[in-house]
């Protein structure tokens, strides 16, 4: 093994690794000015025909008017904080809930066979229906029984119908989890003389929930949207408020201004989705055992 | 000579079809190392697998100090933490450090508090050399690293009886050493062990016994100088021909 006296670079720049770099400057050069210049020609066309069609007046009336967007905007933002605290609650409950469910449908216990099938029962038959029905049956239904010391509030069975819809969900992402940990690492963890629970609360489950926190993540983002539902049973939030001040003003700027709100916090979520996920597929690729 | 500490008394062993152990007896005193060898799909593995209750076994009896611990009716969680085994991909928990690794079992099923997991763990890191990795993720060590790793998280159960398979497999060639030199200072300490290996010279060299199996079946079994070298089968001449020729 003589060659590790062998040099490891080119002494200085050699003509040949010169001429490399000048031609790869040169391509860098190319595409970024062909790219900048047929966005703008595309963007611009765009834009010159949207302002000189002949609706346009009215459309930046009723939708983008400066003055609407502010009369209306203190009265959503107060709303908004209703949806940021139905889906920070829901989220808490449904992560909870749905790792329950999941480790039961994991069990192998046959002392856990009925709990096994009703979590089998409840997801299947619970990601079939739309959010919206079960919306109505909890927020119509149940209050309109009347039954003693079952609450009214209109908050309260919102929370409960996207923490019964969504667990089911979340149940299925937790066991896509689970079920990625190789079965090599329970064999490892029952070796040691872990129990299976203990194999499973700390050996699987930890390595499960960091593989799933992606997906996770983008079934929050749907949760934050789909806060806006709950205006159906009356509860003021964002949306409410919005349709409130359009039936005062016929001018749809507030619909706007909801949206603006709910994508200050999922498009951060979103992208902060993508890095995690980016990085973990790093991790990967690189030393694995 | 004292009671074996294990005996195997005719174990079966079915997956679906096929069946994988047949009729196995084998027995290991304290302080006895035992070579396991033979082709890939012999049941090797699946021997070991059975013999720590990660796999049922379809019969047979398995004797721990003189207990049945096949029976169906055994508690196999005390079992498993009195035999330690070494996997052949290493199965190190990637989301814990050297340290937790070591620590979880003695602390969860021994019920030894954490200082005193530590303390151990600490102690076996320093004989091993591994001392510096002990806040290391298993990914940032080398094969040869997590190997011993591995066996040291094995060792802070204070098992009586120690299994390898195959430790050595999925190691570059560079790293085998420093596996095997571990095995071979356990060997020196009078632990009882069990070791699948294809490393023959290293067999031959540390074990008091070697089995030789084939096709779920134990085909020869005696001393390392007969078996290694001069085996009475055609079937363990043509496997030993062939191992040595691929040196």
């Amino acid at each position: 093994m003589t060659e590790a006296e062998a040099p490891r670079h080119s002494p200085g720049i050699s003509p040949g690794r010169a001429r490399r770099l000048a031609f790869q400057r040169a391509q860098r050069r190319r595409s970024l000015s062909i790219g900048a210049i047929s966005t703008i020609v595309v963007f611009g066309t765009v834009a010159l025909v949207v302002v000189n069609s002949p609706g346009w007046e009215a459309v930046k009336e009723s939708f983008f008017s400066w003055e609407d967007f502010k009369a209306s905007f203190p009265e959503i933002l107060s709303g908004f904080a209703t949806n940021v605290r139905i889906f920070l609650i829901a989220e808490v409950l449904i992560l909870f809930v749905a790792l329950v469910l999941a480790v039961i449908r994991n069990s192998r216990s046959p002392l856990l066979t009925p709990l096994r099938l009703g979590a089998t029962a409840y997801v299947d038959v619970i990601r079939g229906i739309p959010t919206i029905i079960l919306l109505y049956l909890f927020g119509f239904g149940i209050p309109a029984l009347r039954l003693q010391g079952v609450p009214n509030s209109q908050e309260f069975w919102a929370i409960t119908t996207l923490v019964v819809s969504y667990s089911a969900y979340v149940t299925e992402v937790y066991r896509a989890g689970i079920e990625s940990v190789h079965e090599s690492q329970r064999a490892a963890a029952r070796s040691l003389g872990l129990t299976s629970g203990q194999s499973m609360r700390f050996v699987v489950l930890p390595q499960a929930v960091r593989r799933v926190i992606p997906p996770l993540l983008n079934d929050f983002v749907a949760l934050q949207k789909d806060s806006a539902l709950v205006a159906l049973l009356g509860v003021q939030e964002a949306f409410r408020k919005a349709q409130i001040y359009v039936a005062e003003t016929f001018n749809f700027t507030a619909y706007l201004a909801a949206a603006l709100l709910f994508l200050l916090l999922t498009i951060p979520l979103a992208r902060f989705t993508d890095y995690l996920i980016r990085r973990q597929q790093q991790r990967t690729g690189g030393i694995r055992s | 000579m004292s009671a074996p500490l294990l005996e195997v008394r005719g174990i079966w062993k079915d997956f679906g079809d096929l069946t994988v152990l047949a009729d196995i007896s084998l027995e290991l005193s304290t302080h006895e190392v035992m070579a396991v060898v033979g082709p890939s799909g012999s049941g090797k593995s699946t021997l070991l697998r059975c013999i720590n209750l990660l796999e049922p076994v379809d019969d047979g009896e398995i004797l721990l100090n003189g207990v049945d611990i096949a029976d169906p009716d055994f508690d196999a969680d005390s079992v498993r933490r009195q035999i330690g085994i070494v996997f052949q991909s290493f199965n190190l928990f990637p989301h814990l450090s050297v340290l937790d690794n070591i620590t979880l079992a003695p602390s969860r099923v021994l019920k030894m508090s954490v200082e005193e997991a530590q303390i151990t763990a600490q102690k076996l890191l320093v004989r091993f050399d591994l001392a510096d990795k002990r806040d290391e993720y298993p990914d940032r060590l080398s094969g040869g690293q997590q190997q011993r790793v591995a066996i040291i998280r094995a060792l802070a159960m204070s098992p009586s009886l120690m299994l390898f398979d195959e430790p050595t497999s999925a190691l570059d060639p560079e790293l085998v050493g420093e596996v095997l030199d571990v095995i071979r200072t356990l060997a020196g300490e009078g632990m009882t062990m069990i070791v699948v290996s294809h490393e023959l010279a290293f067999a031959r060299d540390v074990a008091h016994r070697v089995l030789f199996m084939d096709e779920g079946r134990v085909v020869e079994q005696g001393p390392p100088d007969q078996v290694l070298v001069s085996p009475v089968t055609e079937r363990a001449q043509r496997f030993l021909s062939l191992m040595t020729e691929a040196r």
